[in-house]
């Protein structure tokens, strides 16, 4: 497979990462306060995705690709709601270890990669453009 | 006309085919510009594939080598800067342009010359 197929294959695999990465932000932000459905049960824990580089089998080309999507372990903040559910018997309920402002830094960056794998995507059809008007 | 002397026959298509390497090891930084403890690529120079191609058949698909970049890694020890690898790839791109419309330059001489427009 010829250099400039490659990096529609390289830029397509890095757009798909970014793409999952967004979907775990979405997940935590829309899940900030899940709390647990029992008495003094964990409530939700924010989810992290890491990424590794890998080689794609059918073009040869250099990819990435999601290597796993962990829970983080930080620790979950008390709020004091003894009429919650989820209350223990001192009536504290534990929210979820979700930080908005850095699932929203995080998402600006994944939507930044994002573009920037776009933009390579573009860059190589303007060169194979290049190519074919040799023909011409 | 002697296509041979001026050789850019011969040299044109390397210079595409290098740029090409060239281009999809700036997308590979790209696309891994997350990933933990990934150093950025770079492909030998122009010069240096020059040489191999030489020794070579055919064309031959640069060598991939450590970039040196100005960047020093991250905490996740990475060291690719997404300013600076967008730059490269839009030079390699207006390169890969000259290269290109030198080539057909070059075959509109000789339509020229064969008087033919």
């Amino acid at each position: 497979m010829d250099a400039l197929s490659k990096i529609s294959a390289t830029a397509a695999s890095g757009m798909r990462a970014q793409g999952d990465r967004l979907r775990i932000v979405s997940e935590n932000l829309a899940n900030s306060s899940s709390t647990s459905q029992t008495s003094g049960g964990d409530p939700y824990q924010r989810k992290t995705i890491s990424f590794e580089s890998a080689l794609d089998p059918k073009t040869g080309a250099a990819i990435v690709q999601a290597a796993s999507v962990d829970r983080d372990q930080t620790d979950f903040t008390l709020r004091y709601d003894p009429s919650h559910p989820a209350a223990d018997k001192n009536g504290y309920i534990k929210m979820p270890n979700v930080n908005p402002l850095i699932e929203m830094s995080n998402m600006r960056e994944a939507a930044r990669s994002y573009e920037a794998n776009l933009a390579m995507l573009d860059k190589a059809r303007d060169m194979r453009q290049q190519l074919v008007e040799l023909l011409k | 006309m002697n296509t041979e002397s001026t050789s850019l026959f011969d040299l044109a298509p390397k210079r595409l085919q290098w740029l090409a390497t060239r281009q999809a090891v700036v997308s590979e930084n790209i696309a891994n510009a997350d990933v933990l403890g990934y150093r950025a690529k770079d492909v030998q120079s122009f010069a240096s594939y020059l040489g191999d191609a030489d020794r070579a058949s055919g064309l031959q698909d640069a060598e991939v080598v450590q970039a040196d970049v100005m960047a020093s890694p991250n905490m996740s020890g990475n060291n690719i800067n997404l300013e600076e690898q967008m730059m490269e790839a839009n030079s390699t791109a207006g390169q890969f342009k000259v290269a290109a419309n030198l080539y057909r330059k070059a075959y509109q001489m000789i339509y020229t010359v064969a008087g033919r427009r």
